[in-house]
């Protein structure tokens, strides 16, 4: 029978309905088929750096205003923040995530200015490892992977000699980019701190020659990086008709102190970087210039910048247009026998391949003609090494050659032509010469997956147009185009960074997780999860600013 | 003991400061938004140490309380009328779950329509919610009753309003002695409760409690209410130890001989002094009885204030309707089975504010004096006609 009585006390039992055992064991962790896990994956930019730069982390230190850190970060792996500023065609903007919402981040804008209030500053460059009982390293040609590759061994304490045969070391970033992209006391100033770094350069050593070349048997391991110097023959009928040279020879002429006024028409033939730079050169030594290309303008090679720039300086643009000849009297170019071109279907570079229209031959009046349509290496140089391979030194990623001990980078070797490209060669030729003499084997780096705008939550970022310092094209003087960022503006440039594949410890999983199974160490800056209490949901990873979190499947149970 | 001229809503302010709460979660509400107004202050200048949680709704001012109160935090609100209709849900919650939070309730009508002033149904209309319910005469009591509150909510771990008409005593000053935080803090010890919610050793609280558990835990409500009249009224006689004052739960006020006793509560209480008063200095034998303490009811302490009285007058500043005033309904269900069956008188009068003066209650015993029994179970006074 059911009891019925008055109640005396109440019956026995908590007060409240609570568990008398912890909760601890009531975890929903074993609910969980997917786990949470905080990586660092390597952002577009970081990936797409020919020079290996971490554009992310010091980007990070600018948009916090630690131009000390910035720099240095820059410095890790690249010498020429500054040069890099200007000359560098950035393809780590063409890369930036941020292009998914509004604009790229000015990254250049902001490495330059980085460099330039570094040095407003006096901010010295970090110590470097002590001088160690390494054997001397030599270099052949101060351009840039020379440079880069004396640079990242004299920061490992190896004794470097640098020969070229110039007067003056830096290469193609000397003798080819015009002042007013590169001016020369940038240029000197970032040179200048390898000299400090006890860099030994030796001028006007060349080192193809036959007699009176330098003795290098001495050197524990040689990179060979003599670039890529001369420009290719056109192999348009008439060359040697005055008044046709070579864009580079022009470049060359301007950059050690020349530069005669040039009067009349003056037609360009190219379309990469070389081309614009010949014709804003002319353009500023007085000549009226049209750059003729064979394809479309819009599928030139040069950065569109540039092509936008020499236009504002009047210089004119006609497309589809291939020479035949040159033609002239007296033994000078009077003008160009052009064919009318079309595109036709895609090639190799995907790019419309130029066919011509029959029966469209026409001539170009032109007083001046200067072909810019590739440069290639001085192979005569190098008969000593017998090394050239199709007209390139051959060698692998860490420049390493066929015969041990001889190192080869930058365009010699890679033929990609930018100063990006050189200092990564010369970085990685310091890494394999470094192994050599060590003794070391080298590891490549694992090939991280990029982190892409699906990867990222685009809620969290505010469009803000990207920052564009103020450029003036004038035709009439060769001083800089382009005008620097203010550090301020540099800082809140940086701060458009979105970050990608790197956590900034913005809390958002922390203050989402449903579980509290973010456990955030405020000491460290990392996140932990508690996985006794994770059930996989996945929020943190969802909102994630920044592609920081990855979920991956448990294994089954 | 320091004595300052407040109104009755600093009165509450200075009792919660001086029993350390250490959350107080408000919204505020006229006319009770001087409690919490001048307790933000006292946070804000460092005088209490308390997390004051500004808050958008009563609803969420009390549900920060529970809270508070679930992880060991002493925790105060204090609201009125509409503002703690608003709360319903989490007032039977804060029982449930044990939480012994001191609320102070300025009683206020209750809308449609718009109304200010003091009406006991918001807080009679939450009876059977679980809390404590204290009704206060003056301001004295208001400040010696919320610290009493504490002391007895958290002994029988149940949740605790005090009681106070808007106006007449929220917006009124009179002297009110305020006790040196180490005499409250000797009477009152910190709260301590054994089962609290900490990330260091987590239980989970009211969880799903099924049919099997769910009426024991109600039981166990019943018996804590039943338990905390005695508990209150040992915490007022060491009140009156420590302090010098009493409040009894159930006063009678010379009830001795009285054939005739008015019973009410809040400040009908103070004004009937007057009309007792009046009426024994002529020779009249009449008495007052003053229900302090409401809930839990205290059946055995009003059975014997009125166990002489040939007839009992209620005046109820309340109504249910369809059945009457809510106080006369308790003191019948208490007198029910009494032997002398004394002839109930239930009075409605001062709703939405309306005054009590002297002569209405005078004119409510006449009106029982004259009366053999009354004419209804529900008679109203001063209705116009």
């Amino acid at each position: 029978m059911v009891s019925i009585k008055p109640l005396r006390s109440g019956p026995p039992g908590t007060p409240m309905a609570v568990s008398l055992r912890s909760t601890r064991e009531l975890a929903t962790g074993n609910w969980r088929t997917f786990r949470p896990e905080r990586v660092e994956r390597p952002s577009p930019c970081n990936l797409d750096c020919p020079a290996g730069t971490d554009v992310r982390a010091f980007l990070q230190f600018a948009a916090e205003g630690d131009v000390a850190r910035a720099w240095h970060t820059i410095r890790r792996h690249n010498p020429f923040p500054d040069i890099c500023g200007r000359a560098c065609y950035h393809p780590c903007e063409l890369a930036c995530n941020r292009t998914a919402l509004d604009e790229a981040v000015n990254i250049h804008a902001i490495e330059r200015a980085i460099a330039s209030e570094a040095s407003r500053r006096r901010i010295g460059p970090e110590p470097i490892a002590a001088p160690a009982l390494a054997p001397r390293v030599g270099i052949v040609g101060a351009g840039p992977a020379g440079l880069s590759c004396a640079y990242h061994l004299a920061r490992r304490g190896y004794p470097v000699t640098v020969f070229d045969d110039n007067v003056e070391p830096g290469g193609m970033l000397r003798y080819g980019i015009p002042r007013y992209r590169l001016p020369r006391r940038t240029l000197d100033r970032e040179i200048a701190m390898l000299s400090r770094m006890g860099i030994t350069f030796i001028s006007g050593a060349h080192v193809g020659a036959t007699r009176g070349a330098p003795d290098l048997s001495s050197y524990a391991a040689l990179f060979l990086a003599i670039g890529a110097q001369r420009a290719k023959r056109s192999r348009v009928p008439g060359e040697s008709f005055r008044g046709v040279r070579s864009g580079l020879d022009l470049l060359r002429e301007v950059n050690t102190g020349g530069g005669a006024p040039i009067v009349g028409r003056t037609i360009v033939i190219g379309g990469g970087n070389t081309a614009i730079d010949a014709a804003r050169v002319a353009r500023r030594l007085g000549a009226d210039v049209t750059i003729a290309y064979r394809r479309s303008t819009s599928d030139m090679p040069a950065h569109p910048d540039e092509i936008a720039q020499a236009r504002e300086e009047g210089i004119d643009f006609v497309q589809y247009v291939a020479p035949m000849k040159f033609v002239g009297s007296g033994g000078r170019l009077t003008g160009i026998e052009c064919q009318r071109m079309r595109p036709g279907e895609p090639d190799a570079s995907g790019r419309p391949r130029p066919e011509p229209i029959p029966g469209s031959t026409f001539t170009i009046t032109a007083d001046q003609a200067l072909t810019a349509i590739g440069e290639e290496v001085d192979v005569a140089t190098l008969h000593r090494f017998a090394l050239s391979n199709g007209g390139r030194l051959r060698a692998d990623r860490w420049g390493r050659t066929s015969r041990a001990g001889i190192f080869a980078g930058g365009d010699a070797a890679t033929g990609a032509g930018t100063v990006a490209e050189a200092i990564g060669s010369g970085r990685r030729a310091a890494d394999g010469i470094d192994a050599h003499v060590q003794g070391r084997d080298l590891v490549k780096e694992g090939t991280a997956e990029r982190v892409g705008p699906p990867d990222l939550n685009l809620f969290y970022f505010a469009p803000h147009p990207r920052a564009i310092p103020p450029s003036v094209p004038d035709p009439r003087t060769f001083d800089e185009v382009v005008a620097g960022l203010g550090w301020p503006q540099a800082m809140a440039e940086a701060q458009r960074c979105f970050t990608c594949g790197a956590c900034t410890a913005c809390d958002n999983c922390y203050v989402f997780c449903p579980d509290a199974a973010i456990v955030p160490n405020r000491a460290t800056g990392a996140y932990e999860v508690d996985l006794t209490h994770c059930k996989g949901c996945g929020i943190c990873a969802t909102e994630c600013p920044r592609g920081a979190i990855v979920l991956r499947p448990e294994e089954q149970r | 003991m320091t004595t300052k001229v407040l109104e009755g809503t600093h009165a509450i302010s200075w009792a919660v400061q001086r029993s350390r709460a250490a959350v107080i979660a408000a919204y505020p509400i006229t006319p009770s938004s001087g409690v919490v107004e001048l307790l933000a202050e006292m946070c804000a200048d460092g005088r209490l140490d308390a997390r004051f949680v500004a808050v958008e709704s009563e609803h969420s001012a009390l549900a920060t309380c529970a809270g508070a109160s679930q992880t060991g935090m002493r925790a105060f609100t204090a609201t009125s009328s509409h503002g703690l209709l608003y709360m319903h849900e989490m007032l039977h919650w804060c029982v449930g779950a044990r939480l012994p939070i001191v609320l102070a309730n300025v009683n206020r009508a209750v809308g449609s329509p718009w109304n200010i002033f003091a009406d006991q149904n918001d807080s009679l209309s939450q009876r059977d919610t679980g809390w404590l319910q204290y009704y206060c005469e003056d301001n004295q009591e208001v400040l010696d009753t919320i610290i009493q509150a504490y002391k007895v909510a958290e002994r029988v771990l149940l949740p605790a309003m005090v009681c106070l008409d808007a106006f007449f005593l929220s917006h009124t000053s009179e002297p009110v002695s305020i006790p040196e935080p180490h005499e409250v803090d000797a009477y009152l010890p910190p709260f301590a409760p054994d089962y609290f919610l900490s990330p260091d050793e987590p239980h989970a609280f009211g969880g799903l409690s099924a049919a099997d558990g769910y009426m024991e835990l109600r039981a166990r409500i019943d018996a804590a209410m039943r338990h905390a009249e005695q508990v209150a009224e040992e915490a007022d006689e060491e009140f009156g130890r420590l302090f010098g004052r009493r409040h009894p739960l159930v006063e009678a006020y010379k009830t001795d001989d009285a054939d005739i006793v008015l019973v009410a509560s809040g400040t009908v209480a103070g004004t009937a002094r007057e009309v007792i008063d009046a009426r024994r200095a002529r020779g009249e034998r009449v008495g007052l009885v003053k229900i302090h303490l409401f809930r839990p009811f205290p059946f055995t302490p009003i059975r014997r204030a009125v166990s002489g009285a040939k007839k009992i007058a209620i005046i109820d500043r309340n109504i249910s309707f369809g059945h009457g005033g809510i106080m006369a309904s308790e003191l019948r269900s208490a007198m029910c089975a009494h032997p002398l069956a004394p002839a109930i008188f239930s009075f409605i009068a001062g709703l939405g504010g309306r005054d009590i003066t002297p002569q209405t209650i005078d004119d409510v015993v006449a009106h029982t004096i004259q009366q053999e029994q009354p004419e209804a179970d529900t008679l109203w006074v001063g209705l116009k006609e």
